[in-house]
């Protein structure tokens, strides 16, 4: 994901970088081509210049006597190349012409010479003149060499030397500029493309902060990821709000039944403490006694469902409470059945303990594991009537699996999902069961802190079944 | 066990109060000791009343009258 962004944005840069270099070539080469084509036409001249052609013309410039005259050669030249010639003497008078246009002067002064060579056209001669030198015997003459205008063309390029830095520099400036012009352009074009995206996902992200969840887009495009991302994250947090608002609906009931809870016990103890504190009152030491065992098992009661309180919230809060060692699984569930069954209030239920193995070791916390047995052992027992048969059995494979079944009322299907959870209660709870409501949680969090794992299946009227995998 | 009437204690129990913690027997040994203990006090060692197995657990010694 990250590397797929940052090869786009490194490929986006590059993109732009290689088409200002294109863009940069090409002009160059239709500047190119344009002085190719112009030299193109230079091509009735051989591949040759027109000044080569005139500078070595002067072989065909002979002179017998004091006539001086082209040779056909020469004319022949001068033909193919549509051109025409004066040769002038050292005052500038014609002396000799071939094909010369009407309108030339057959007279010259320096300043004409000068003129029509640097000016194409000019002295009406309408072509593009090119002269030079031939010497008979000490004498010199010159010659002019008339290109047709059209075909042969010539600018004189004045400048100063000075100025041709400075040229280069204005060129180089105002590449740069187009050129930063351009990647400007086609960066933007390319980085909109990348960075509008981010906008929704900023608003988005503002969205969510502020609470409102309902943030939802199409995961299309380069960003798909962080698309699909936030919607999941805008689902989420959803669910936990309502989450959050079941909880907090629990919670508030579950006080209310604590408080009760808690309040009923302490009412009595109130009661019997200030009986046993009035005067006026003359108790028989039988009286006295019982009264104080009621206290004493409504503050044993109390102290509990505090205990339990405490629990939960350590085990939520960090697994360090729990003191692993390896022990015998078989003896601890065994024990605490045998301690179920010696109690006198429950020496009567039928409970089955099968197990074929007789040492199953394990590393737990051997006070938590058995706070976990009989918790499910008492919830069998407490929420079911007298002749429940209750069976416990353990199955090793990788793990080990202890089952506790009953053939009880069973569990609402629609309960069974909050029984693990903190705070629920079952609606059958009559007067009989005051338990803290944390059985279940409780021993879930300590099999979760053990990395095992704890179900419960149920048919309303036929058995519960809860099953600990450690 | 007369310590602890009408309780179930398990064999593992039995085997550490009597043996220590240092013993490893076979469940024979004490199905044995079981077994005389009855022909003493029981009227039918074979369909004992008062030193009564718990099936998985342990053994229970019975003092309540039915």
């Amino acid at each position: 994901m990250k590397w797929k962004l940052t090869l786009r944005f490194v490929s986006t840069i590059i993109s732009v970088v290689i088409i200002v270099t294109i863009i940069n070539i090409v002009f160059g080469i239709l500047f190119f081509i344009g002085n190719s084509i112009y030299n193109q036409n230079n091509e009735i001249l051989g591949h040759r210049g027109p000044e080569d052609f005139v500078r070595n013309f002067h072989n065909y410039v002979l002179s017998s006597e004091d006539n001086i005259y082209v040779s056909d050669e020469g004319k022949k030249a001068l033909d193919s190349n549509k051109t025409w010639i004066q040769v002038l003497d050292e005052n500038g008078n014609e002396i000799y012409n071939y094909k010369r246009p009407e309108r030339a002067p057959i007279k010259y002064t320096p300043f004409q010479i000068v003129h029509v060579n640097k000016y194409r056209g000019a002295m009406n001669t309408a072509s593009t003149i090119f002269i030079g030198e031939k010497v008979v015997e000490d004498k010199q003459y010159s010659y002019i060499i008339g290109f047709p205008m059209e075909k042969v063309d010539k600018q004189v390029l004045t400048y100063n030397t000075d100025e041709i830095g400075v040229f280069i520099k204005d060129i180089s400036i105002i590449v740069l500029v187009v050129d930063s012009i351009i990647a400007l352009f086609f960066g933007y074009l390319f980085s909109r493309k990348l960075t509008k995206p981010l906008g929704d996902i900023i608003s988005g992200v503002e969205k969510l902060e502020n609470g409102d969840y309902d943030v939802y887009y199409s995961d299309k495009g380069i960003y798909s990821d962080v698309y699909s991302n936030l919607n999941n994250l805008s689902d989420t947090l959803k669910s936990n709000k309502s989450e959050r608002k079941k909880l907090d609906k629990m919670r508030d009931e579950w006080i209310a039944n604590i408080s009760h809870d808690i309040k009923t016990p302490l009412a009595s103890i109130k009661g019997y403490g200030e009986m046993l504190s009035d005067d006026d009152y003359e108790f028989t030491s039988e009286e006295i006694k019982s009264y104080a065992d009621i206290i004493h098992r409504k503050s044993n009661y109390i102290k509990e469902l505090v205990d339990d309180l405490n629990l939960t919230a350590k085990l939520k809060n960090n697994a360090s409470i729990i003191n692993k060692k390896e022990i015998n699984l078989v003896k601890l569930v065994r024990e605490t059945v045998i301690d179920i069954l010696n109690d006198p209030n429950y020496s009567e239920r039928d409970i089955n303990f099968i197990c074929d193995e007789d040492v199953i070791l394990k590393e737990v916390d051997h006070n938590l594991i058995k706070r976990v047995i009989s918790n499910l052992l008492y919830n069998a027992l407490v929420h079911n009537a007298e002749n429940v048969k209750i069976e416990v059995n353990i199955i090793k494979d990788e793990q080990v699996h202890i089952f506790v079944k009953d053939n009880g009322k069973g569990i609402k299907l629609e309960e069974i999902k909050y029984i693990f959870d903190r705070y629920y209660r079952g609606t059958n709870t009559g007067k009989r069961h005051k338990g803290s409501g944390l059985g279940m949680a409780i021993a879930k969090e300590i099999v979760k802190a053990h990395g095992g794992d704890i179900k419960i299946t149920s048919i309303l009227g036929e058995y519960t079944e809860t099953e600990v995998i450690l | 066990m007369a310590n602890h009437p009408n309780q179930i204690i398990s064999k593992e129990r039995i085997c550490d109060e009597v043996w220590g913690d240092a013993y490893i027997g076979f469940d024979n040994t004490i199905m044995v000791h079981i077994r005389r203990l009855r022909e003493k006090i029981e009227d039918n060692p074979s369909n004992p009343k008062y030193i009564i197995n718990v099936k998985g657990l342990g053994y229970k010694l019975m003092t309540k009258e039915d």
